[in-house]
């Protein structure tokens, strides 16, 4: 019992001096680059937190075309502000997380089972950008499925696919106006003179 | 046991993204010069605006998958940026 009590001290103090000396590193401030350990214990801990019981859900959506563009609208609408059309994690926010926005065409997300990332995608990642998304009802649940099948489907990614993205992500008027005023100018029409959008649309 | 203990680690780490403005402009103009590494785009009533091409830039000429070789001086094109530092990255250059 004493060893016991000694042993959580020992770790107490052991976790409480990590901690500082994170925080020393770079403030509360989300800039500094996660270290290395860092990022191996939060994968680490990610994949040790999901429930057993999650990890070995199969997919129960047929990998049809059908399926993965369910999956890509959705994706469009709800995922790609942060994750990108393409899963780079390249967007305004993705880089300015942290922990990163990682790279959902990488090994570290695709290494991951069907289940676990409906088990991230459902219940969301704690003290990182991801959130929970769905209600728990079949319609969603089912929602989530497709979505995992276009991650699946990511890697292979065309251009025709990323730019119809484009069309369904969320958007300001401006921004969609921004958009028109390039393809015209592109076909060389209405606005015919170059100029550098410096008061327009910037992520 | 082990799980508490990793879930209080957790706890204790840093808390909570940061959402952040990082993003370039939009270049939109005639390409004045194109290299392997940079794209110049010749504004109208403005200067020159330049963005540095990297791998991971992508070509996009229509609705399809382009390359860098398509372009040439003249050509109109539409550069998406990042902010890399005081410079901009070319994310996108789209051109028909």
């Amino acid at each position: 019992m004493k060893t016991a009590a000694i042993v959580l001290l020992v770790v107490a103090v052991g976790l409480a001096a990590g901690t500082a000396a994170l925080l020393l590193r770079g403030g509360i401030g989300a800039r500094v680059e996660p270290t290395p350990i860092e990022k191996a214990v939060a994968r680490s801990l990610r994949r040790l937190l999901i429930e057993g019981s999650a990890r070995g859900l199969q997919n129960p959506l047929p990998n049809t075309p059908e399926v993965v563009h369910t999956g890509l609208a959705h994706f469009a609408d709800h995922c790609s502000m942060c994750h990108a059309n393409d899963g780079s994690g390249q967007t305004a926010m993705g880089p300015n997380f942290h922990p990163r926005t990682p790279d959902l065409r990488s090994s570290d997300t695709q290494g991951l089972t069907d289940g676990e990332l409906l088990y991230i995608i459902e219940q969301g990642v704690r003290f990182t950008g991801m959130p929970a998304w769905g209600d728990g009802g079949e319609e969603s649940r089912q929602a989530s499925w497709a979505l995992v099948r276009f991650i699946r489907h990511l890697p292979a990614l065309t251009t025709a696919e990323r730019l119809e993205m484009e069309s369904m992500n969320p958007k300001s008027r401006e921004e969609r106006e921004e958009e028109k005023a390039e393809e015209r100018f592109l076909e060389g029409k209405g606005e015919d003179r170059a100029k550098r959008s410096g008061g327009g649309h910037h992520h | 046991m082990n799980r508490t203990i990793l879930a209080i680690a957790l706890l204790l780490g840093p808390l909570s993204p940061a959402l952040a403005h990082g993003g370039g402009p939009h270049l939109k103009g005639t390409v004045s010069v194109i290299s392997a590494e940079q794209i110049t785009v010749e504004a109208d009533g403005g200067k020159p605006a330049s963005a540095k091409i990297t791998p991971e830039t992508r070509f996009v000429r229509g609705k399809a998958q382009g390359k860098r070789a398509d372009l040439k001086q003249g050509d109109r094109v539409v550069v998406h940026t990042r902010k890399h530092g005081d410079a901009l990255e070319a994310l996108e250059i789209r051109y028909k």
